[in-house]
């Protein structure tokens, strides 16, 4: 199995992740977009020794991206969860 | 606020200072919301994070922005705590600020010395006569003359001082020509229609007066020439070189009559109102120098009277690096070279450091006077002595205002006219023994 930082890429500390999801004790997380909610949830509460009550993912399409020389390329799709905690758990914003 | 001071020496103290950290947390708390306000972190738009991220992410600038905004408003409540007088801080140090912590620094200052005024009025002070002696007018008149004389050629003259004799000259130095030693310095070997003005002091050569003295138009003279061992042109120095000096003309000084049109000349309407316009001059000027005699001699003992140890080593510092930049400045429009103002350099820095010294405490007395007595000095005043300087500059009074505002000039210029007052009030308030 991949381990929780293989799983989850990091905290996305945003206006919306913190100040709208806050008062509803939800965090954002970009995650690795091959993962499931299963997955997610276990490496949250392993990493962040949380109890996890419900996870919400979308899949973001990366954004087109030309380089100088006129190269057409993109960037990398990725992936959102929206991860519910318990009542009182609580993920210290770094 | 804790405040400890530590006297260093009369004029300099340490203040070491704590602010409570109460008062930092607020100070601080303050900060972070400012820069909450304004801050551009990813993933919020601009000013829209919360305190707490803002804090973290901008947590050394805020640190140092409450150190900034904290440090100079306890120093200045400190010093009114303390009532000291600060003329310099010379250094701050050991600042030491944390969040939740209170403050701590140090702050080295200079002081203004304290000392006790002796009583001013009433200096007694010995006043010297002042006349102008005949001869005095009389010199002054003779240089008039001298200033208007006129030179017309006269050949059949015998050469006299004060003349100008037109001569060919040739040296020859050891069998030859002088130009062959010296052909950089062409004039000292030969010449053609030379003018030689024969009074002492204007001397091309070494006795060139005296052997043209009495010589008429066609006679040739011989002059013999030591180079002394330390003359400027090393090839010539120490040795003897003979001249021959062929006269060609000798150009007569004729001085006016001092009659009522040379009077006329010099602006006056006659002889004895020329001598009387001289004489009040001189007067004047007499009496000028005088008083000015008199005023040093108020501030000699002034200075002698008031027990002033010690000075703020800053003050005297800046003072004396004034003077070395006037008197580098001074030097320099007299056009002497970098290396040799290089070269009286320790001369230069003591010099300076003696007289600014002098200056300072001078300034400190003359400012306590000033103080006590609330001498004051009025913008009509300013302008005054702007327009005087003006003149004798001779720039225009605008160029000259602007200048001395871009370097804070008209402050000094504020100054040191008060203390020029202050030196006229205890002139008139000193007892003046009539000579």
């Amino acid at each position: 199995m991949k381990n929780a930082l293989q799983t989850v890429k990091g905290l996305q500390i945003t206006e919306k992740g913190t100040t709208q999801l806050a008062g509803q004790n939800k965090y954002l997380f970009k995650v690795d977009p091959a993962a499931n909610k299963i997955e997610i949830k276990r490496a949250v509460e392993d990493f962040f020794k949380v109890k996890v009550l419900k996870v919400n993912t979308m899949n973001y399409d990366g954004k087109p991206h030309r380089e100088r020389t006129l190269k057409y390329g993109r960037k990398p799709d990725w992936k959102r969860a929206i991860v519910t905690l318990k009542a009182g758990d609580k993920i210290e914003l770094e | 606020m804790k405040v400890t001071v530590e006297q260093v020496n009369p004029c300099r103290k340490v203040l070491t200072i704590e602010v409570p950290a109460d008062g930092v947390a607020t100070e601080y708390r303050k900060v972070v919301n400012e820069f909450a306000k304004h801050a551009r972190i990813q993933g919020f738009r601009p000013g829209k994070a919360p305190a707490a991220i803002a804090e973290r992410n901008f947590a050394k600038e805020i640190l140092n922005e409450t150190r900034e905004r904290l440090v100079p408003v306890a120093y200045r409540e400190a010093i009114g705590e303390q009532k000291l007088k600060p003329v310099a801080v010379i250094d701050v140090t050991d600042v030491q600020v944390a969040k939740g912590m209170p403050l701590t620094f140090r702050v080295t200052v200079d002081v203004e010395p304290d000392f006790a005024l002796p009583a001013y009025r009433g200096i007694a002070v010995k006043a010297n006569k002042v006349e102008v002696k005949p001869e005095d007018i009389e010199q002054v008149l003779g240089n008039l003359r001298d200033r208007q004389g006129k030179f017309d050629d006269n050949p059949a003259r015998v050469a006299a001082k004060g003349d100008i004799v037109v001569i060919d000259y040739a040296g020859t130095c050891d069998g030859k020509p002088v130009a062959e030693f010296a052909p950089e310095r062409a004039e000292l070997g030969q010449g053609k229609d030379f003018w030689v003005l024969l009074l002492e002091g204007h001397e091309f050569l070494p006795g060139i007066v005296k052997a043209l003295e009495g010589a008429t138009v066609g006679q040739t003279r011989e002059l013999k020439v030591v180079w002394p061992a330390d003359f400027a042109v090393t090839t010539l120095a120490g040795h003897e070189a003979i001249y021959a000096l062929t006269v060609t003309m000798v150009r007569e000084r004729k001085l006016p009559e001092m009659d009522d049109d040379f009077a006329k000349a010099a602006g006056a309407t006659s002889m004895d109102a020329l001598r009387d316009m001289v004489r009040q001059n001189l007067q004047a000027s007499a009496e000028a120098a005088e008083i000015g005699r008199q005023k040093d001699e108020i501030l000699k003992w002034l200075l002698e009277q008031t027990p002033l140890p010690d000075l703020p080593q800053s003050v005297v510092e800046e003072q004396a690096r004034h003077i070395i930049r006037d008197v580098v400045a001074e030097n320099v429009r007299r056009g002497v070279t970098k290396d040799q103002i290089e070269a009286h350099r320790d001369d230069i820095f003591n010099r300076a450091a003696q007289s600014s010294t002098d200056r300072v405490r001078m300034d400190y007395v003359l400012s306590r006077v000033a103080e006590a007595e609330t001498v004051t000095v009025t913008d009509a005043e300013v302008d005054k002595r702007i327009v005087e300087m003006a003149e004798r500059h001779g720039m225009p009074q605008q160029r000259l205002r602007a200048d001395l505002e871009k370097r804070d000039g008209l402050e000094a210029l504020k100054r040191s006219l008060r203390l020029d007052k202050t030196l006229d009030l205890l002139h008139g308030a000193a007892a003046i023994e009539p000579a």
